[in-house]
Parts: structure tokens; C-alpha cells; sequence
């Protein structure tokens, strides 16, 4: 299991909605090829335990639902200005839910099988870099392992 | 108010809930003065060689509820810092004294006299002294930064360039400011860890990260923390005085959590938060936007500051560019690849309508930004200066962010010298509790419209003297 929280039926259903957004046009990959939903817990580890259960919920519900209906689903969250109040309101929460991990997990140029992280950087030639570094040792973490009481960082 | 333990692990004169730019700094004035200090701060602590990482690992990491929490609109995602020196790992960069403008706002808005620049300025030359600052050099200025200076001057708007938070960068060896997002590895931005917090751990301060304070009690000989130390084990420490520095969203929740609503009753009322868009306009030649510094010239233009409007030249990284923009599927993949060819406007707008903190039946906060037409409209206006200063450099199409980001946010504990419109005295007590304390941003009368670090240094080291005071 990839997952501590998701079954891989339920990762199944985010690489069919993370195809939805990012299809692959050549140059870049298919967000399913590219097995990145394997770290899904990188993230989903530190969302509120509410939020997860809420996410793993729609997930079981959309495993039957058609992938045609999800695209039509998400095209309808840009929407969300035609729907004011409550429906407007989780059109919104929805998109920024799920853009967020798939989104998150393609441009974070992961290093896994098959290099698609590297592929993906390079094709959108990302080159943010810090390439000088500071020769002197960093004092900081004896500091504060130091100054813990529980004597236990 | 729920019952707490009373398994206490440590007696401590003062301790300190949170590690941002206002725990750091109260932690190291009082240390100085040989006053001995527990800090507890809910985040970990992250050693610099572990930052610059994948953008999934430092939104999830650093912020609290993995990344931002949205308000009840759905369209704001307030963002605050979950790590050892609290935001200031992830964003302090701009240091600026406020004006007359906002302090004529909060002096009326909390009856306290000494919010004027000429009483406030003694505090911020302390304040300057604590971290290193320096102006970007021209010469590394970037295309962005270029169309975004010109563009405004071609609108009559004047931008000008941002005292910040740092020391040397080394832009002249290729690093990238975009990368220190998450955590500057280099030292290079004036955080919390690296510099202030620093100094009072030197000077004896206890720290423990990973340690989420639950509930506070006040008894008459002093107060009670009660927590959680790594999620699995639940310990007390007891002080005579509490700084509460954990910023709006923490500190109010704190205390609704352990009953203070009924002596508080302004607790979770006067919130205000800034939103900011970014705006992002495509070109047919590569600008790199990413590349060197970043966040180099901001607006304080009197036109532009009266509507409550600023800019900066920014710019998101590729995860943030592509979760904030609308589109998918293969128009999306054609926009990424073209990534070096987008350049960034972020307009700013400083909410001038009160919202509120509350908790729901779950605990969880309830975040009403209290936005209203108003704000919606100076959006708008934002927006638009923010294209024609994009599309005044030959940009082919310009699109905003489907939502806000909102990493400045104030209030909830508002200060004011009537208890029964505000929590915080002129003195920093929350009001009736003589040994409870506050001066970060959660005190903040009103929003500002402008940065707010170097203020919630000056506040802070101005609480310290008041704590000291007080403890002499």
C-alpha cells in the first residue's frame, strides 16, 4: 500500500482526476504514468483529520463515477462565480482540494522511477536554484537540541 | 472551561506560546535580563541544510493545516507558520515603519495615545537593530521587477525599492530568492531561527518544538500551560507570566478553547486580513520572473495607500502558479511550458471591515474574513491597474488567481484601553489578567495596509520592557 490513508482504489481515483488536469501533451507526462500519487502522504499527513476523512470520502464516492462526470465536475468548480452561497462555497473548496495535491505533487519534480520529475523540469525549464552555499557549519542545531528541557529533539 | 492537568514538568518565570517575530523577540529581551523562559512552539524545528525542498514537502510542513486554512467565503486561504520561528521561514522579507495614515486608524480605534510615529519610533530603532536589512541592488533586478517599475511610473503610480530582511544573498553567484520560499538554506533571510531566536537561545532560553499548547489556565500565583508534546503525550509547565505569540488564528484559539470568551468578550472580534492576487500577464520573449530576487519593490504610493491598495513584484513557483491559475488539461501544459514567459503583478488589498474568529462545534476555527463590496470592489480596482501594467509591456493575455492568499492577517485579540471592545490593554495584559501578555499581530487595532514585521518587533520589544517592569 502507497498509502497510510488512502486505499489504492482510492489513489486510483486521484490519478484519474490528476489525468483530467494534466493529460500529458508530449514533452509533458500524464499525471497517472508518472506514479507520484505514491507520495500523496507528503502532504496528506498534515492536512486536519476532518479534512482528510471529508477527501477520502469523495474519493470512495467518485470510484463509481464515470470519468466524463468528474470532468464535467471540475469544469463546473470554475464556475463557481454562477453559484453564490453554499454551492459556490464548495465548488471553491473542492477545486482548491484537489488542484492542490495534483498540482502540488507533478511541479515538486519528484525523483521517481523513470525520471519524470526531471522530465517535467525540464520541460517547463525550471532552473530556480541556490547554488552558493554557506561554508560555514551551522550552529543552530546543537542550539536547540541544547535548549530542549525533554532532552529529546 | 474543560479540566486540565496538572502533571507539571517545569516552573518557569515566563513562558512563550509561539516562536514567530514577536515570541523571538520577547524570548531574547527577557533572557538578556536573566529571566528564565520556556518557549513552546506547536511546529519542528528545521535545520537549514533540510531546506530548499519540493514545494509538497514545504506547504504541508511549515503551515498549519497543511498548506492554509480557508475562510467561510471560500475564496481566501489564510496561511500562517507552523515551524520553529513561525512565518518568518517562509515569508519576512519587508521591513517598513507604519505612517501617520494607520496609526491615526488605530488610535481611533483603540483609544491608546501612543500610537503616533513620533512615540513609536524609539521602538522601531530598537527594532532595526535585531536583524540585518539592506536594499536589493539594482543591478540584479529582474525583467519582472522592470515591468513592474515602469509600468506603474507609466500609470503615475511610484514604486519604490523595499527595505528587507536580509543579508547576503548571493545573487551574483545564481542563487534564486523563489527557492527560499520554504526556508532560506543559505542564511540569507533575517528568520527568526537565524538571527533573534538565536541569540536568546544563547542566553539560556528552553525551547521545545513540536509541543501544541491545548488550553491556559490563570491561577493567582500565575498560569498553567497544558499540551501536547508530539501528539502523544500530554504535560503541563507552569509560569508566572504567559506571552501569547502565536499569531491572530493561534492566540484566539487558545483562548476560546480554555473558557476566555466570558471576561474576553471582543476575543475573536476585529480580525482583518490582507488578500493577495496574484496577477500574471504571458509575453512572446522569456522575462524569468524566477530568477534572483524577489519581492524587490512594493507601492506606497499616497493615491494607491488612501484606496487601500499595494503591489509588490512577486512571483509563485511553479506548484503555486499552476494551483492558483485557472485552467487544465493541454492549454494548461501549453501555459507551463511556457513558464519563463509569465511576469507578476500581486495586488494587495487591505480589508477595512472587522471580521470574526469562533470555533465550531468541533473545535475547528471559523474564519469570516468580514469582506464586503467594498473590498470586492477595490479587488477589482487592483486587478486592473495590476493588467494595465502588464499589458503595458506587450503582455498577450493577463489572468488573476482563482483565490486570495492571505499570509498577513490581524486582530482577534485587538488592543484598546475599553475591555469591553478590545482584549489587549496599552500595557500588553489581556484585559484582567495582569500576567497574560501579548504584542504580535493578533493586538493589532486594525489592519495596515502595509508589512507588518518590523511594527510586531517594535511592539514586541516594547511588551518586554513592560514584562520586565513589571517582574522587577
Amino acid at each position: 500500500m502507497a498509502s497510510e490513508y488512502f486505499s489504492a482504489t482510492q489513489l486510483h481515483v486521484i490519478n484519474r482526476i490528476g489525468d483530467i488536469f494534466l493529460p500529458g501533451d508530449g514533452r509533458l507526462p500524464r499525471f497517472s504514468e508518472c506514479g507520484f500519487v505514491e507520495h500523496i502522504d507528503r502532504m496528506i499527513a498534515y492536512i486536519s483529520p476532518h479534512d482528510r476523512d471529508m477527501l477520502g470520502r469523495l474519493l470512495k464516492i467518485l470510484r463509481f463515477v464515470p470519468t466524463f462526470v468528474i470532468r464535467v465536475l471540475l469544469k463546473l468548480t470554475q464556475l463557481d462565480r454562477f453559484f453564490p452561497g453554499s454551492i459556490g462555497r464548495h465548488l471553491r473548496k473542492l477545486d482548491i482540494g484537489l488542484r492542490g495535491i495534483v498540482f502540488s505533487l507533478y511541479y515538486s519534480f519528484l525523483d521517481v522511477p523513470g525520471g519524470y520529475g526531471e522530465r517535467i523540469k525540464e520541460a517547463i525549464r525550471w532552473d530556480g536554484d541556490i547554488r552558493f552555499k554557506p561554508e560555514k557549519a551551522d550552529e543552530l542545531p546543537y542550539l536547540i537540541q541544547a535548549a530542549n528541557p525533554l532532552g529529546r529533539v | 472551561m474543560k479540566p486540565m492537568s496538572t502533571d507539571v514538568k517545569g516552573l518557569y518565570d515566563v513562558i512563550v506560546v509561539g516562536s514567530g517575530p514577536s515570541g523571538s523577540v520577547i524570548a531574547n529581551e527577557l533572557t538578556r535580563a536573566g529571566v528564565k523562559c520556556l518557549m513552546l512552539e506547536a511546529g519542528k524545528y528545521y535545520p537549514r541544510d533540510t531546506l530548499t525542498r519540493p514545494e509538497i514537502d514545504y506547504y504541508s510542513q511549515i503551515y498549519w493545516s497543511g498548506g492554509m486554512e480557508l475562510d467561510t467565503s471560500c475564496k481566501n486561504g489564510i496561511m500562517r507558520g507552523k515551524a520553529v520561528g513561525g512565518g518568518t521561514l517562509a515569508y519576512q522579507a519587508i521591513m517598513c515603519r507604519f505612517d501617520e495614515y494607520v496609526f491615526s486608524y488605530w488610535r481611533e480605534k483603540s483609544g491608546i495615545p501612543y500610537f503616533t510615529v513620533e512615540e513609536m519610533e524609539p521602538w522601531y530603532k530598537k527594532a532595526d537593530q535585531l536583524l540585518p536589512t539592506a536594499l536589493v541592488d539594482e543591478r540584479y533586478r529582474n525583467e519582472c521587477c522592470r515591468i513592474f517599475v515602469e509600468g506603474l511610473a507609466k500609470l503615475g503610480y511610484t514604486a519604490r525599492a523595499e527595505l528587507r530582511a536580509m543579508d547576503d544573498c548571493h545573487w551574483d553567484k545564481g542563487n534564486d530568492c523563489i527557492c527560499c520560499l520554504g526556508g532560506c538554506r543559505i542564511d540569507g533571510k533575517g528568520s527568526m531561527p537565524h538571527t533573534v531566536l538565536k541569540r536568546a537561545l544563547t542566553q539560556g532560553l528552553h525551547l521545545i518544538p513540536e509541543f501544541e499548547v491545548k488550553q491556559v489556565g490563570v491561577k493567582p500565583d500565575g498560569v498553567i500551560v497544558n499540551g501536547e508534546y508530539r501528539q502523544d503525550e500530554r504535560l503541563s509547565f507552569f509560569g508566572r507570566k504567559l506571552v501569547l505569540a502565536g499569531a491572530p488564528l493561534g492566540n484566539t484559539k487558545l483562548l476560546l478553547e480554555s473558557g476566555f470568551k466570558v471576561k474576553l468578550p471582543a476575543l475573536g472580534d476585529n480580525f482583518y486580513i490582507h488578500t493577495q492576487w496574484f496577477n500574471c500577464g504571458m509575453y512572446d520573449r522569456e522575462i524569468n520572473a524566477h530568477k534572483g530576487p524577489f519581492q524587490v519593490y512594493g507601492t506606497h504610493d499616497p493615491k494607491l495607500r488612501q484606496k487601500g491598495i499595494k503591489f509588490e513584484n512577486t512571483f509563485p513557483p511553479p506548484g503555486g502558479l499552476a494551483w492558483l491559475f485557472p485552467g487544465m488539461g493541454r492549454k494548461h501544459h501549453e501555459v507551463m511550458r511556457k513558464f519563463r514567459y509569465l511576469s507578476c503583478v500581486e495586488s494587495s488589498i487591505r480589508s477595512f471591515h472587522p471580521g470574526t474568529l469562533r470555533l465550531d462545534r468541533h473545535d475547528s476555527m471559523i474564519i469570516n474574513s468580514g469582506l464586503t463590496d467594498d473590498e470586492g470592489r477595490r479587488t477589482k480596482e487592483g486587478q486592473q491597474i495590476a493588467y494595465d501594467v502588464l499589458y503595458s509591456f506587450g503582455a498577450k493575455w493577463v489572468v488573476t488567481a482563482r483565490f486570495s492568499i492571505c499570509p498577513h492577517h490581524f486582530g482577534g485579540l485587538s488592543m484598546g484601553v475599553d475591555g469591553g471592545r478590545s482584549c489587549v490593554d496599552p500595557e500588553f495584559h489581556l484585559h484582567g489578567f495582569r500576567n497574560v501578555y501579548s504584542a504580535d499581530s493578533s493586538v493589532f487595532p486594525m489592519s495596515t495596509g502595509m508589512n507588518p514585521v518590523l511594527t510586531i518587533l517594535a511592539l514586541s520589544i516594547k511588551a518586554s520592557q513592560q514584562i520586565l517592569k513589571e517582574m522587577a
